[in-house]
């Protein structure tokens, strides 16, 4: 690998959209970023549009752009590098400062490690720190909590409160011992107590059916997918 | 200390044809010393339970009594941190010198499950805490055990298994332990391998006693670590590891070692002897590098293999190998259990008969792999998809990346007795997610 000094050498740096590809692969190159593939004209203006480069500023009909552009995309092409999607990389950068993406270079500070901290820890920060960056997965929702802070009748509270006399439960006392999880599609999984499972009959079977149908189209259950539920 | 060999299966090249040749590297482990527990350096080990609501009862029961016993093999100067997850992770007993043991247990005690699988977060806790309990550079691992898919937070397998690998850089490696047969294997496994650890399972809470024991006594005896093989083909000559071990920066990443083990390559040469050759031509040169257990550098190489040209009348003569010969068709048949899997995941089972089949002549003279393909028979007979799945996964991998024993036991036979001489981590399990049937002259180490 070449010897890296910093990023930091080239802070006053400003230049044209194919000043910025050129500066670009080769700051990649000399700081070992693994996507080392050119980068073009083209290629920023995609990423300007998908906001993980910022506008930038404008002489007269040129752009100009400048370090911390310089920055973001050799940050991104990292990232991607490693995995993630343009997508996530945009969401990452909205919250995070210029320090703390020029932070995921080589060869520069790390904002919140000091020089005696394991490096370890300063790249487990940057997993967390993403982590925390990401949109929130899928979040369970209970129908019966859904439904317990609503008036009136429909089609889903109904085939629930039957499904519960179909099982033979107490409303509200449903408690799992041990859990199965079938994952009936991709993102589509049914998890129903164990023990239960084993002695399902049609009849029970056809009630989650129907129940689990009218729950999925009904919107005050959607609606409460956006809510969080442990 | 480490001791690096290249053995041909066959020792000669066949002139006037295109030649493929399979050579077994072998980086051999010295045996182990006849030291006390105090001599060696204290374990970091981050414990990482799943206590979410599928982990309910017994589950949870036997992982919390599978990790009581992790903390009595323990001595009181090694470091240990547990952390447990459901939809956040929690540090119930923070890493640091276990001391008597009662503060790790009274912490086990009080897991009780909840919610959903914040399987990541539980990782980057565990992690967090080996950070904080190791001496700087020292190595620390983190095994985690969940029953289920990763539902919160990053769920992204090969996201999560980067993370592993870039820890496993640190020195931080990650062993993984799936319960049951609805976890997610490919996250499991994936981590598991990126992050330089081991990958187990249990069908059920009982199976898991002896991956508990094979990653405690592995931790114990590891002698080198990070251990890097370096491979360079001769002139003409094509090269290809046969194990599929992960590579990186040119080199293949193996194993860590553990005393009276041996980490090895099958590597396929394929060269061309038609018209004028050398009677002497180099094939294949390597050399490894890795870290014993202080940290020191460590290594051997390089070693070159170069072997003379023959007629056909001569070099037909020639004895095969017999130990290159068993790894191989190992080899072959873990590719073709590979095949099965997938072919089971899309409930094609004339396939997956297809394929057992063909692994099974392929196995030959190899009882233990035949072992294991009964096993995946009995679970192809039952149509049993997840349980298939996941006992053909863990078993390719387990063939492809084991220790093999270094002494001179003989892989041509396999009895329960045999293997119960041999420490945990050399043995080879008849099934991978189920306990060793006990044998009477067991030896648990």
């Amino acid at each position: 690998m070449l010897g890296h000094t910093s990023i930091d050498e080239v802070r006053d740096w400003t230049g044209d959209a194919e000043a910025l590809a050129h500066k670009t692969t080769f700051w990649a190159r000399r700081l070992g970023v693994e996507d080392t593939s050119d980068v073009t004209v083209r290629l920023i203006r995609d990423y300007a549009q998908r906001h993980i480069l910022e506008r930038p500023r404008r002489e007269g009909k040129v752009a100009i752009y400048g370090w911390d552009h310089l920055v973001r995309l050799l940050a991104a092409r990292k990232l991607l590098s490693e995995g993630w999607p343009l997508q996530k990389i945009a969401e990452f950068f909205l919250v995070s400062s210029i320090e703390e993406i020029r932070a995921l270079l080589p060869g520069s500070p790390t904002p919140r490690a000091t020089s005696a901290e394991d490096p370890a820890l300063s790249d487990l920060r940057r997993m967390q720190d993403r982590a925390s960056t990401r949109p929130t997965a899928p979040q369970m929702v209970s129908a019966e909590r859904a439904f317990s802070r609503m008036r009136g009748d429909s089609e889903a509270r109904n085939a629930l409160t039957s499904l519960r006399d179909t099982l033979g439960l107490e409303q509200g006392k449903l408690r799992s011992q041990q859990m199965t999880r079938i994952e009936i599609a991709p993102g589509v999984e049914l998890t129903i107590e164990t023990r239960r499972l084993k002695n399902i009959g049609a009849r029970e079977a056809e009630a989650i059916a129907h129940a689990v149908s009218a729950c999925l189209t009904d919107p005050r259950i959607r609606a409460k997918g956006e809510d969080t539920n442990d | 200390m480490i001791n690096l060999k290249i053995v041909p299966q066959i020792p000669a090249r066949l002139e006037n044809h295109t030649n493929t040749l399979n050579a077994l590297v072998r980086v051999v482990a010295p045996s182990a010393p006849k030291t006390t527990a105090e001599d060696r350096p204290p374990l970091n080990l981050s414990l990482v339970l799943d206590r979410s609501g599928s982990m309910a009862g017994q589950p949870l029961d036997e992982a919390k009594r599978a990790a009581e016993q992790i903390v009595t093999g323990l001595r009181p100067t090694d470091r240990l941190a547990i952390v447990a997850f459901d939809n956040e992770a929690e540090v119930m007993h923070p890493g640091g010198p276990l001391g008597d043991g009662r503060a790790a247990c009274n912490a086990i005690a009080q897991i009780q499950e909840r919610g959903m699988t914040a399987l990541h977060d539980g990782w980057m806790l565990g992690v967090e805490q080996a950070i904080a309990m190791r001496e700087p550079a020292t190595p620390a691992r983190v095994l985690l055990l969940s029953d289920g898919a990763a539902n919160r937070g990053l769920t992204e397998p090969s996201a999560i298994a980067a993370d592993c690998a870039r820890m496993a850089d640190h020195g931080i490696t990650t062993s993984t332990c799936g319960l049951g047969h609805h976890f997610n294997e490919h996250l499991m496994a994936e981590m598991a391998r990126a992050g330089r650890g081991n990958g187990y399972y249990g069908e059920t809470a009982e199976d898991l006693a002896d991956p508990f024991a094979e990653e405690f006594d592995l931790l114990r005896n590891i002698c080198a670590r990070q251990m890097q093989l370096q491979l360079s083909a001769g002139e003409g000559v094509e090269l290809l590891v046969l194990n599929r071990y992960t590579e990186k920066e040119g080199s293949v990443l193996l194993p860590d070692l553990a005393y009276d083990g041996e980490a090895w390559a099958v590597v396929e040469l394929r060269f061309d002897e038609r018209g004028e050759q050398p009677n002497e031509r180099l094939l294949l040169s390597a050399l490894v590098r890795g870290r014993d257990k202080d940290g020191k550098d460590v290594g051997d190489g390089p070693v070159h293999l170069r072997l003379p040209r023959l007629p056909a009348s001569a070099f037909h003569a020639v004895t095969e190998d017999e130990t290159v010969r068993a790894r191989t068709r190992e080899l072959r048949a873990a590719e073709l259990q590979e095949q099965a899997q997938v072919a089971a995941r899309r409930q094609d089972w004339n396939e997956v008969d297809h394929l057992l089949r063909e692994a099974q002549s392929e196995a030959g003279e190899n009882p233990w792999v035949e072992q294991a393909l009964t096993t995946l028979k009995s679970l192809a007979e039952k149509r049993n998809t997840e349980g298939f799945s996941k006992e053909a996964m863990y078993s390719v991998n387990r063939m492809r990346s084991r220790l093999a024993a270094s002494s001179a036991h003989s892989e041509k036979s396999y009895d329960l007795d045999m293997e119960s001489t041999k420490p945990s981590y050399l043995r080879r399990k008849m099934a991978q997610g189920k306990r060793m049937p006990r044998s009477q002259n067991r030896n648990d180490g």
